[in-house]
């Protein structure tokens, strides 16, 4: 008889432990409490049989009645506890605005840059810095554009006596680095450019630009065409579509502008959109750093930041890159 | 050229996928949908206005009102009416619209208005019997498209009508026809004909005449001058617009000479000396060098070769004989001229590229049979054509497997022999390589990677296989100089500051007080304007007008900093420094309800975010000096050994006025290249102590001339590696103390990383400080 006894204790105490959960309110607490402790729960009449078992059986059963009870009368009043707290009324005014932070940020065209660092370092591309005053022939003559050129056009130049002259490109850092290392090279240089070109809204006297070179013994135009082809959908998405068209570079041949597929996202109309130039590194310019070019190919790439970032953000004024006006910067 | 038809789609792609890239498509007629015949029916003055007609017009379909502001409106008149909805060709968009309280449906347009002419002188009149209602695209001509195309500086062969279709063909794989046939039969019956010599071969390589008499010069029929029209070029005279005409067919420029000028019957190609005149036909006099190219007649100069024909032998209405040259000049030679004398013309840009020498006898032949044909005359001399040396182009050896080796895989030997022949090339194929001798109309193909790009080209460069297999690289290491420059802009990132990048050219005016002395300004020899005429000196003559356009726009708490190069001139060095420089003005926290005035930005906030900086970078050995450049009210400077890092303080007036900026703005400015020289990367943990520390505050009383570094630096000095952290909390001075002393106070925190500290021994310690301070500089405990 005991051991029934006990085993109904235990499956009040079960009922109970599954009873007493997701109890959200005091009457749902109430009404537990009379299920459980009340005068005509099962527990209190299970008090009854301690006037019907053998002397020695009883305290067994009375100590366990008052475990059950003691547990039961704990949980109920931690739940009430509980409940106590959940809905005390709160005395600050949760409804005012939290404060303002002033928040630092990187401007976006170096935001943009540092997008396009992180894939080419990722394969293996170390970032040269060069110098924005230039000679003569680091910017043109070593990359095949000699006095006299019409190729000279291309560019205007502001000069700052005969010989030094302002960057008109990053292609220097090109020379400066195979000057001063031989191949294998994989290098990719950031920085400041400057052209003659009255500001407007797609053109600056300064912009950004970054210049890839690559040069060992297999490279060639198909490797070429397949880190850029990579490259474009790191930057703009695993969809992106581009193409290679023939252009002219003096430094380059053959050489390619590529194009990339834009979508309007509202009007679906889309069209080929010039991102960067790239080619195979002439032979003219292994021969102005005395790489065997026979032994050595190469190919190189450049691409305006702000051209990129202009894509990226749709933003359809260079100058707005210049102004640093704070309520441009805080949205990048 | 004949036999292919192209859409204008095509002529778009194919051209573009070849190089040559179509920039804009513009019809030579507009698309004027929308735009009807109308009569005008009535029309009365609108009042309050001198000028608004109401009108009535009939548009067949229905009537019309319509507020018309020209003055040669007229009823009964036919006109060109917009209607509403219409999109003219500047984009201008017809609406209904009200004028003077009236509503105007339409808007009867002026040629101008309709892109057919520049004529904006009143509405279009139209022919009386025009019919009313009718679509006014079908009174206008049938539309064909000009395509604007860039012409790479390789590509001379291109700058003509047959170079485009000879690439049209290629295009669809066939060879271009060519309409330039035949050489022209020159009249040998004259006893004393014209006479030609050349005394410079190496810059004028052919030189060709042959006279024309009894020409008539008189206007171009109309076919001549709407082409013309579409190339951009006015039209002249029949004898002038046929050489320009010739010159855009072949890419071979022409000169007309009136005959009669040209003394003695004879042309002499030399160079000029130098200082020589000459007044070339756009009426300017030009000086020239001895490196110029002349054509004289047997007294004097008559043109600058390749450049511009001059005044004096201009064909006017009066020429009766021309002197018809065909020339080949040598690039160089013309381009340093034009470039010396800024003249560049149709002609100079087309030799300058290269022409090809043997094309002029047929080109020649064109122009004459055309001259004939429009300006009738004779042809009164020989063709005397001197060609000293000919021309031609030399022999190229193209190896297979170095074109595999560029282009990245396998183009079969008879493609690139085939690709080779649309290009008019010679071929001599060998085992494994070919000989090639490319057509002289194309002189920028002389090296084996020259033909390699040809069949990449003709190939289709999206034909050739993207590979990726050698992409994949670990073998440089990376740039510490500019990992150092990243992290330096995150740190400044993590203070609040906004990155800004400024132009690095500014006026002479804003720079010249950032100049230390001893340094000049770097000018810029060809600036652009006199706002962009010298390099900054410092970034804060650049970055200072971006917190003027902040405050201008109401934008009042700006931290901004930039990384980059400025340039000074030390005699005739110049050097280029990588600096960064942080401005700050406003306050330092936004204003907000439980923060409603924060306070300003102060010379120790600044201080303090170089310090930071200076820590996060593990750089503890800059000296802080009580000096400043003069562009400051008041600042220190960071040295490091006897070298300068950089300076901070508040920017003086004078400075901030130059930009209109009225409120005090702190500058920062560090010397990257210094800084990274200095700076330690490594990074190694240092355990913190398990052992509890113990912390003592005092307050020092000194004289108000004592600074708080010495005080700071004798407190550290004295108390040694136990002393975990020194905060100067507060400094006082005002009427609890003598007035000429403060009080500092700080606060210690001792603790040791081996034992916990006992009481006793720090009360000595502090002891010892105290009889420090009280030694060297008098200073008292305060009580």
């Amino acid at each position: 008889m005991l051991s029934k006894i006990l085993n109904d204790l235990d499956e009040i105490q079960a009922k109970f432990e599954t009873d007493s959960r997701d109890i959200d309110d005091n009457k749902l607490l109430e009404n537990l409490r009379v299920k459980y402790l009340g005068r005509k729960s099962a527990l209190t009449d299970m008090f009854k049989y301690m006037g019907q078992l053998p002397n020695d059986q009883k305290p067994i059963l009375g100590q366990k009645l008052n475990v059950l009870k003691n547990l039961i009368q704990d949980r109920l009043d931690h739940i009430k506890q509980d409940l106590k707290v959940k809905t005390q009324k709160i005395e600050i005014d949760l409804s005012l605005p939290g404060q303002d932070v002033f928040r630092g940020k990187i401007h976006p065209i170096m935001q943009i840059l540092d997008e396009i660092k992180e894939f080419f370092v990722g394969l293996g591309f170390t970032i040269e810095i060069g110098r924005e005053a230039e000679n003569d022939f680091y910017n043109f003559e070593a990359l095949n554009i000699p006095p006299d050129h019409p190729s000279r056009d291309m560019q205007d130049t502001f000069y700052l006596h005969n010989e030094l002259l302002l960057r008109t490109h990053t292609s220097p850092v090109q020379i400066r680095t195979m000057e001063k290392q031989q191949p294998p090279i994989r290098m990719l240089a950031p920085g400041r450019c400057f052209r003659k070109d009255t500001p407007d809204a797609t053109h600056s006297p300064m912009f950004h630009q970054v210049e890839g070179l690559v040069v060992d013994k297999n490279t060639s135009f198909a490797e070429l065409k397949g880190i850029l082809l990579a490259f474009a959908r790191f930057m703009f998405g695993s969809e992106t579509k581009i193409r290679f068209r023939p252009s002219f570079f003096p430094f380059t041949e053959p050489s390619a502008e590529v194009d990339i597929w834009w979508e309007n996202k509202n009007t679906g109309a889309g069209n080929w959109l010039e991102i960067l130039g790239c080619g195979m590194v002439d032979p003219a310019v292994f021969d102005a750093v005395n790489y065997d070019s026979e032994l050595y190919s190469g190919y190189a790439f450049g691409m305006g930041i702000e051209r990129i970032a202009m894509l990226k953000y749709q933003i359809a004024d260079i100058r707005v890159f210049y102004n640093n006006d704070i309520r441009f910067l805080t949205q990048f | 050229m004949s036999g292919i038809k192209f859409t204008d789609d095509q002529i778009d792609y194919n051209l573009t996928m070849l190089g040559l890239e179509v920039e804009e498509r513009i019809p030579t007629v507009p698309n004027l949908e929308g735009v009807v015949v109308g009569h005008v029916m009535e029309t009365e003055n609108v009042e309050d206005s001198d000028h608004l007609s109401k009108c009535l017009v009939d548009i067949g379909s229905e009537q019309l009102q319509i507020i018309c502001g020209a003055p040669n409106i007229a009823s009964g008149q036919k006109v060109p009416v917009a209607t509403i909805g219409t999109t003219l060709p500047g984009g201008f968009k017809i609406k209904k619209a009200k004028l003077r309280g009236i509503t105007s449906y339409g808007m009867i347009c002026s040629e101008k208005e309709l892109s057919l002419s520049q004529n904006a002188d009143g509405i279009m009149v139209l022919h009386d019997n025009t019919e009313i209602g009718k679509a006014f695209n079908e009174l206008l001509d049938e539309s064909d498209t000009i395509f604007d195309v860039f012409i790479t500086p390789n590509r001379s062969d291109c700058m003509s009508a047959i170079g485009i279709a000879r690439e049209l063909s290629i295009s669809v794989g066939k060879k271009m026809k060519s309409p330039l046939e035949s050489t022209p039969k020159g009249n040998t019956n004259i006893v004393h004909g014209l006479k030609i010599s050349i005394e410079n071969p190496v810059s004028c390589a052919r030189y060709s005449g042959i006279v024309i008499k009894d020409v008539v010069v008189g206007d171009s029929p109309e076919w001549l001058v709407k082409r013309l029209g579409h190339l951009g070029l006015r039209s002249i005279s029949n004898i002038v617009d046929i050489t320009n005409l010739v010159m855009f067919e072949t890419g071979q420029p022409l000169h007309a000479f009136d005959y009669n000028k040209i003394s003695g019957a004879e042309i002499i190609v030399r160079n000029a000396s130098k200082g020589e005149k000459f007044i070339t036909l756009d009426d300017q006099q030009r000086e020239l060098d001895a490196s110029d190219l002349l054509i004289c007649d047997r007294e004097k100069p008559v043109a600058i070769a390749g450049v511009m024909g001059g005044l004096d032998s201009e064909v006017t209405s009066n020429t009766t004989n021309i002197l018809l040259e065909v020339a080949n000049f040598e690039p160089t030679t013309i381009r340093r001229t034009s470039s010396r004398l800024g003249l560049s013309t149709d002609a100079s840009k087309r030799f300058e590229r290269g022409v090809d020498p043997n094309i002029t006898a047929k080109v020649s032949d064109r122009a004459i049979q055309l001259i004939l044909e429009l300006a009738g005359g004779t042809v009164s001399s020989d063709f005397v054509d001197v060609y000293p040396q000919v021309i031609t182009a030399s022999i190229i050896k193209l190896r297979m497997d170095r074109l595999t080796r560029i282009i990245g895989e396998k183009i079969g030997i008879n493609d690139v022999v085939k690709y080779l022949k649309y290009l008019e090339c010679t071929i001599k194929e060998n085992k494994n390589s070919l000989e090639v001798v490319p057509p002289t109309f194309r002189p920028d193909l002389t090296r084996e990677i020259d033909l390699i790009e040809e069949i990449a080209r003709l190939y289709g460069y999206n034909e050739i296989n993207d590979q990726l297999e050698n992409s994949i690289s670990v073998l440089n290491p990376k740039n510490e100089y500019v990992k150092f420059i990243d992290n330096v802009k995150k740190n400044l990132v993590t203070f609040g500051l906004m990155e800004s990048v400024t132009i690095s050219m500014a006026s002479e005016k804003s720079c010249t007080s950032f100049v230390p002395e001893n340094f000049q300004l770097a000018h810029i020899i060809n600036p652009l304007s006199e706002d962009m005429a010298v390099l900054r000196p410092t970034i804060a003559s650049t970055l200072l007008a971006s917190i003027a356009y902040n405050l201008n726009r109401k934008n009042n708490d700006v931290r901004l900093f930039e990384v980059g190069s400025v340039f000074l001139k030390d005699g005739t060095k110049l050097n280029e420094t990588l600096q960064l420089e942080g401005l700050l003005t406003g306050q330092l926290q936004p204003k907000s309800w439980n923060n409603p005035s924060p306070s300003k930005f102060s010379f120790y906030n600044v201080k303090g975010i170089v310090q930071q900086l200076l820590a996060d970078f593990k750089i503890a050995t800059i000296e802080f000096l009580p000096k400043f450049p003069k562009w400051y009210s008041y600042g220190i400077t960071l040295m490091h050994n006897k070298q300068c890092v950089g300076h901070l303080g508040l920017l003086s007036n004078e400075i901030l006025n130059g930009y209109d900026i009225q409120q005090p703005v702190f500058a920062f400015n560090l010397n990257l290249e210094v800084l990274f020289s200095i700076f330690n990367g490594n990074r190694i943990y240092k355990e913190i102590s398990r052992f509890p520390a113990i912390d003592r505050d005092i307050a020092l009383v000194v004289d108000k001339s004592i600074s708080a570094q010495i005080i700071t630096d004798t407190i550290k000095n004295t108390a040694g590696k136990l002393l975990k952290n020194l905060l100067l909390f507060d400094v006082y001075e005002g009427d609890r103390i003598a007035s000429n002393k403060k009080s500092l106070a700080f606060s210690l925190i001792f603790q040791s990383p081996e034992r916990t500290l006992n009481e006793i021994e720090i009360n000595q310690l502090m002891d010892k400080i105290i009889a420090a301070v009280n030694q060297n500089f008098n200073a008292e405990l305060r009580q």
